[in-house]
């Protein structure tokens, strides 16, 4: 962890020192152990004190996926009808696979442009999952997080220490992910990274096998805690619409309070915009104050978009994604024949 | 109201007796640990009605304090403020507008005491009194309502209740003080009238609070403001009035430019906020018959002061993310001299990025800034 941190640090220096870039982004410890968070340093920033990136971290806790902070860096790209008149900055950041993939994503639609970034690749092992490590600590403040090999020891506010197994508490989002290392990055770092796993695939088979009743009971219960906050519309890197369809009123889609059936259409619709898009990195489900869990959804969408029509959310940069395309290949099935060809 | 300085003192296993016998009246919230996770804990009803089965068993006393603030008891997030249908217009007969009236009274057991400050602040806003103008909603669910705020025995990392609040044992906005003390324990103090009637209630329950007792009352609330983390700002607290000053002269200040770098621009600071309170009214109209709610809005979203003309004031995420400062240390300190943050912290644990509030406040506390 600190070899990679080091190395982040080195590269972002040298980047920013020979005018490589404008900004980098990374991350940088937060003001509440064990969290980090986003954090932009300039080359302004590095000019001033030559130590900036020492703010630079890299550890269990970077969660925050970064490829939704660039669109904003981004706006009216070429092809667009409003030209800018200034140069787009050159943008630096630091990368796990699923940060990657969503620039993938944001790339192929114009709302990133790959070729004024400077990506530092990093193999990711999985981030700790804050919620489960408070969970184990019983609901403890966790004031530091140390971490030897395998083992986590979480030292909590009252001095408790509990030991706890590295692998027990990353991410559901970690543990499914099917792509830990990025790639297409132009500095990659060399170091460990956990075995791919499956897409959540296998638990949400569990799920898939539950009666239509007990999943629509699922889904209720969900939708019940949400408080329409947006979070996880706001942390999601791919949802980029300068208006969302939930903020519509001439033509008012669905109400603005928190009725259920307001709240699960808010949210089978976001999921349903993401197909093809979303890479199941989850920074929805960890932005939600409420722990609304959208994981079976965003899996369920991604399964389905493979099965019917062959794309995943990974590195290629030329796939069309479905939603942009067709081909006479595309399933049509669910509209064909409802009955019978749904998968 | 000062009421007398009547302490009692109750056994933590007789609590469940207390919040039934309270519910013969009204409704009863209690923190409750909710069932996965359990270490998150809500202020949910307990005893009178609309109590779920089995809450009572998870009243919980071992929490920092409740992930929703207790605002929404007063101000829900959804709240019918009528319906109408074709009918009962066209036969001239007014819109049912009796539903606040129906409102049960309330008891709020185990509010922490910065969220019982921030319900004197909301009082400001909804009741009568800054303004000519009183929300009947809101200030008939008030009237109806005991506060028995919770004093806090370890504060979090993320609490500065005493830089910008009354501490971890203020009584600001409570009926009633709780203190949890040695040998399961719990003083009540009452500093209400109200809460000197809620302490008449099952006269059996209660024992006399000695001057030892007293003295240990005072020690823990001591020993928990103490253990409050110090702001890192020059005075250690917030400087209202130079904070306010900073701010007001810093309007177009850079500073903004970087505070919003890492603003993803989503509501969960306002809607978990005790003290934010914007709302939006909205119809919702199904063929001849509807209704008219208010639910809470935020002045993070970009639809909350956009015109009907398209014109938006406030277009940028950092326009909005200054308004959010700008109202709690700047504006409501003009119109009634009051902060409205009270230091819970909870803005601070739920960003998503962890954007602190504490941070912009020592950002316009150093001179100069």
């Amino acid at each position: 962890m600190e070899a990679i941190q080091n190395e982040v640090r080195r590269i972002a220096r040298s980047l920013l020192d020979g005018k490589a870039v404008d900004l980098f982004i990374g991350y940088e410890t937060g003001t509440i152990a064990p969290r980090t968070r986003p954090c932009f340093i300039t080359a302004k920033d590095v000019a001033a004190d030559p130590a900036a990136t020492d703010r630079l971290v890299w550890g269990s806790t970077c969660s925050n996926n970064l490829a939704g902070f660039v669109q904003r860096y981004f706006e009216n790209v070429p092809g667009r009808r409003k030209k800018r008149e200034e140069p787009y900055p050159r943008v630096g950041m630091v990368v796990k696979g699923c940060d990657m993939r969503s620039l993938v994503a944001l790339t192929k639609e114009r709302q990133a442009l790959r070729g004024s970034m400077v990506l530092i690749g990093v193999p990711c092992r999985g981030m700790i999952d804050l919620r489960e490590l408070a969970s184990r600590v019983g609901g403890r403040e966790v004031r530091e997080l140390r971490e030897t090999g395998d083992e986590v020891l979480a030292v909590a506010v009252d001095g408790v220490e509990t030991r706890i197994s590295r692998e027990e508490i990353v991410q559901s989002a970690c543990k499914d992910c099917r792509f830990p290392r990025p790639d297409g990055v132009d500095h990659p770092i060399v170091g460990e990274a956990r075995t791919p796993g499956d897409g959540g695939e296998a638990w949400l088979a569990e799920i898939e096998g539950l009666s239509s009743a007990e999943r629509w009971e699922r889904f209720r219960s969900e939708m019940a805690k949400c408080i329409r906050c947006n979070a996880c519309r706001q942390a999601c890197p791919t949802c980029w619409c300068k208006e969302c369809f939930a903020e519509h009123t001439d033509m008012k889609w669905i109400g603005v309070g928190t009725d259920l059936s307001d709240a699960m259409a808010f949210h089978l619709i976001r999921v349903f915009h993401q197909a093809g898009r979303c890479t199941q990195c989850d920074a929805c489900v960890r932005a939600c104050p409420m722990g609304v869990d959208l994981r079976p959804y965003t899996r369920k969408i991604a399964k389905d978009v493979r099965e019917l029509f062959g794309y995943v959310t990974d590195f290629a940069a030329d796939a069309l994604p479905p939603l942009t395309t067709f081909t006479m290949e595309d399933s049509d099935g669910f509209i064909t024949d409802p009955e019978g060809g749904h998968p | 109201m000062k009421g007398g300085t009547t302490s009692q003192v109750l056994e933590r296993s007789r609590l469940a007796e207390l919040l039934r016998a309270l519910g013969n009246s009204v409704i009863v919230y209690a923190p409750v640990a909710s069932r996965e996770p359990e270490h998150v804990v809500e202020l949910e009803p307990v005893a009178g009605p609309g109590a779920r089965q089995g809450a009572m068993e998870s009243v919980t006393l071992e929490y920092a304090n409740t992930r929703h603030s207790p605002k929404r008891l007063f101000f829900p997030q959804t709240e019918t403020m009528f319906r109408y249908d074709n009918d009962a217009l066209a036969g001239s007969a007014p819109a049912s507008g009796a539903i606040a009236a129906e409102a049960p009274g309330i008891v709020a057991f185990g509010v922490r005491p910065c969220d019982a400050l921030a319900l004197t602040y909301l009082d400001k806003i909804f009741a009568p009194g800054l303004t000519s103008y009183g929300d009947p909603y809101y200030t008939r669910r008030r009237e109806r309502s005991t506060v028995v705020a919770f004093a806090c025995s370890a504060p979090c990392g993320s609490c500065f209740c005493t830089a910008v609040g009354r501490g971890p044992a203020g009584t600001q906005g409570a009926d009633v003080l709780v203190t949890s003390i040695s040998g399961g324990r719990l003083c009540f103090e009452a500093v209400t009238d109200k809460g000197s009637a809620l302490l008449e209630t099952g006269a059996s329950l209660w024992s006399r609070a000695d001057g030892a007792t007293k003295r240990e009352v005072e020690a823990a609330h001591a020993a928990a403001a103490k253990a409050v983390p110090a702001l890192a700002t020059p005075e250690g607290r917030v400087d209202r009035d130079a904070v306010k000053a900073r701010m007001d002269k810093g309007f177009e200040d850079p500073i903004w430019n970087r505070l919003t770098e890492s603003c993803i621009g989503c509501g969960a600071c306002t809607y978990l906020c005790p003290t934010c309170h914007c709302f939006d009214i909205a119809d919702e109209q199904h063929h001849y018959q509807g209704r008219r709610i208010r639910t809470w809005d935020s002045c993070q979203y970009p639809q909350f002061t956009r015109h009907a003309s398209g014109h938006n004031p406030r277009p940028a995420r950092k326009h909005r993310l200054r308004q959010r400062f700008m109202h709690k240390f700047s504006y409501t300190v003009e119109k009634s001299g009051d902060i409205y943050c009270v230091g819970c912290g909870r803005c601070v644990v739920h960003c998503p990025v962890n954007l602190d509030i504490r941070e912009v406040i020592r950002a316009f506390s150093a001179p100069g800034a």
